[in-house]
């Protein structure tokens, strides 16, 4: 049986130095702009430590409510899952092509005051291991419990982008490789995982994984 | 000083060795800091921490120190007000000083290292007069760089381009430059003077020794004496208070010897409350870290009712002893202080006023934001979170154009 390694990582955000205070500037900056920008921006939002996140599942759809104002065009982005496209640059074409409509409609381009633009960064992450290994399903619930957050959003989340599969958690192929337990593959792939945060996900994976050892 | 087990009570067992495997993929590197001052100011105190506990953790990591004289460092101060966004106009002879000091400076300094660390403007030109190719340049901006002055932005940017790299505080900061930029937030160290905990005994020294009446409630701000700290907004927000309360106010400043704007500040505050038993003005020696602790920790309520701030570590300080504070909507302030959560953000003498008024009206919510604050601290601005970005900043230089890197993937 392969036991399960569990990572966390560190990560330094790298500003681009754009910025756009209207809605114009932002569609024109994210055409421009590369793969990684986007997947800070939209990925991996959902493990800094922002006051907003939580609320909208991404940077983008954070700022066009909070500080453009536009309700309208943050309730088309935050049901924009961009774990449905294989690779960021579908998702970006997607993105683009939603925010395009939504200027199309406007009879004026909204503006940030001063101070709130829209800043655009990229990052790098250093993966560490993290020290905790198990083998066996009890050990690996257990762990759920006391692994940082980082740690769960790199093998929940980013581990999917690594992979380029939306269904391809690190948690739920360890299982499937190692168990005979389809059902409970299926639960965690089950989960709508962008729309929860972090804590959420740890809360649901630890109710998941306790129904099905309780019913052994 | 503090080794780096000691914050294993405060970080837990897990972060302190995942510094370590980053320390340890750092460990054949040569480092050195340059900045203009050893006591005295934020960047000072970080460098105090962060350079022995490099070296503890195996990376060679030097500190050195430009030196100028008083006419330099008012060049260098005026430079720093005008990043900040203050129209000063610079003569040809006043740029040329200061790109002079900084030759004159490389010639005597060791910068033999594989990566060069340069804080802030005042020895950003020895980049000019000191190049080895192997080694990479970062310049290390501590300052509210939002909206700088334009001239003088242009003057500097021909040194910074030079640059491999830079570090802003905040994105807010960062700039159009043909270089890859990162995020390093400053820090405050949990064990110093400054921040560890003090009995009873250590404050009420202070206590008597500044003649300090605790008779009713203490709002207090901790700064150097400067206008960008406005010391007479944060008077003028006390006097509206005190209108409806009873209250004192503590400015207690720190000097800096790269600061000879000080004094003139300094005088102006002194002129303003002349005769106002209720503001007690502590001008306090560098190394009295023990009494700002000791302040931080008798005030009800703290303020850092910056104009500009590059980040504000006074706010971080003060969060950190559990205290609700309320600061100015500028710079690093706003990524440390979120409305009723971890304390206010205010643009006015009047929403000072206002938001003093609530904290001290409420006590619970008080004492509540306080405890958030204290936690958001913890997670955040602590040395040890600092330690860990730059071992991660010396890995990523190593691996340019990588967005992944893995520590040990087995």
């Amino acid at each position: 049986m392969k036991k399960f390694k569990f990572y966390d990582y560190t990560m330094l955000i790298s500003p681009t130095g754009q910025k756009a205070s209207n809605l114009k500037e932002f569609l024109n900056i994210i055409e421009q702009s590369q793969d990684k920008v986007l997947f800070h921006h939209l990925y991996q939002a959902h493990i800094r430590h922002d006051k907003n996140v939580g609320e909208f599942p991404n940077d983008f759809t954070n700022w066009v409510a909070y500080e453009l104002g536009d309700i309208a065009l943050a309730e088309k982005l935050a049901n924009f899952d961009p774990y449905d496209y294989k690779t960021v640059a579908e998702a970006k074409e997607v993105l683009i092509g939603i925010i395009e409509e939504h200027i199309w409609d406007l009879p004026t381009i909204p503006w940030v005051r001063q101070g709130f633009e829209f800043y655009f960064s990229s990052s790098t992450t250093i993966v560490i291991p993290l020290g905790i290994e198990v083998v066996n399903l009890e050990d690996f619930r257990n762990a759920l419990d006391s692994i940082p957050g980082s740690s769960l959003y790199f093998h929940f989340y980013e581990s999917r982008k690594i992979k380029k599969e939306k269904e391809h958690d690190d948690f739920s192929m360890w299982i499937e490789d190692n168990f005979d337990r389809a059902e409970l593959v299926k639960k965690i792939r089950d989960i709508d995982f962008y729309f929860f945060s972090v804590e959420e996900i740890r809360e649901k994976l630890i109710n998941i994984l306790d129904e099905e050892l309780k019913s052994v | 000083m503090a080794s780096i087990n000691d914050y294993r009570d405060i970080i837990g067992e897990r972060n302190i060795k995942q510094i370590e495997l980053l320390a340890r993929m750092s460990r054949n590197k040569r480092i050195v800091m340059v900045s203009s001052t050893r006591e005295g100011g934020g960047v000072a105190e970080i460098l105090n921490r962060l350079v022995p506990l490099l070296n503890e953790l195996g990376v060679d990591c030097r500190w050195e120190i430009i030196t100028g004289d008083n006419g330099f460092f008012n060049i260098t101060k005026n430079i720093h007000n005008a990043l900040q966004g203050e129209k000063i106009k610079f003569s040809g002879e006043e740029l040329e000083q200061y790109r002079k000091v900084n030759e004159e400076n490389a010639k005597s300094l060791n910068l033999d290292a594989d990566i060069v660390i340069i804080h802030d403007p005042q020895p950003l030109p020895l980049i000019d007069f000191y190049r080895r190719k192997k080694t990479k340049w970062v310049w290390r901006c501590h300052i509210d760089m939002a909206r700088p002055d334009l001239y003088l932005w242009r003057s500097l940017k021909k040194y910074i381009v030079k640059y491999d790299s830079s570090i802003f505080s905040i994105a807010k900061f960062s700039k159009s430059l043909p270089h890859p930029q990162y995020l390093i937030a400053p820090s405050i160290d949990p064990l110093s003077d400054k921040n560890r905990e003090l009995d009873n005994k250590e404050i009420d020294n202070v206590v008597k020794k500044y003649k300090i009446i605790r008779d009713k409630p203490i709002i207090l701000q901790v700064s150097r004496f400067d206008r960008f700290k406005d010391p007479i907004g944060v008077i003028n927000a006390f006097r509206l208070v005190r209108n409806e309360l009873n209250c004192q106010l503590i400015l207690a400043g720190g000097t800096s010897c790269d600061d000879p704007q000080g004094e003139e500040v300094l005088r102006q505050v002194k002129r303003e409350v002349k005769g106002d038993s209720d503001i007690h003005i502590l001008c306090l020696e560098p190394k009295k870290d023990i009494v700002i602790n000791a302040l931080q920790r008798i005030a009800d309520v703290i303020i850092q009712k910056s104009l500009k701030e590059g980040f504000g570590l006074t706010v971080t300080e003060a969060m950190w002893k559990g205290k609700p504070v309320i600061g100015g909507e500028v710079g690093g302030i706003t990524i440390q202080l979120h409305n009723h959560i971890t304390g206010f953000l205010v643009n006015s003498v009047e929403g000072a006023a206002y938001r003093i008024r609530y904290l001290l009206n409420r006590p619970l919510i008080s004492h509540k934001i306080g405890e958030q604050a204290k936690e958001f601290v913890l997670n955040n601005f602590l040395i040890t979170r600092h330690l860990k970005d730059y071992l991660a900043l010396f890995n990523i230089l190593d691996n340019p154009g990588k967005n992944i890197i893995y520590a040990d993937r087995s």
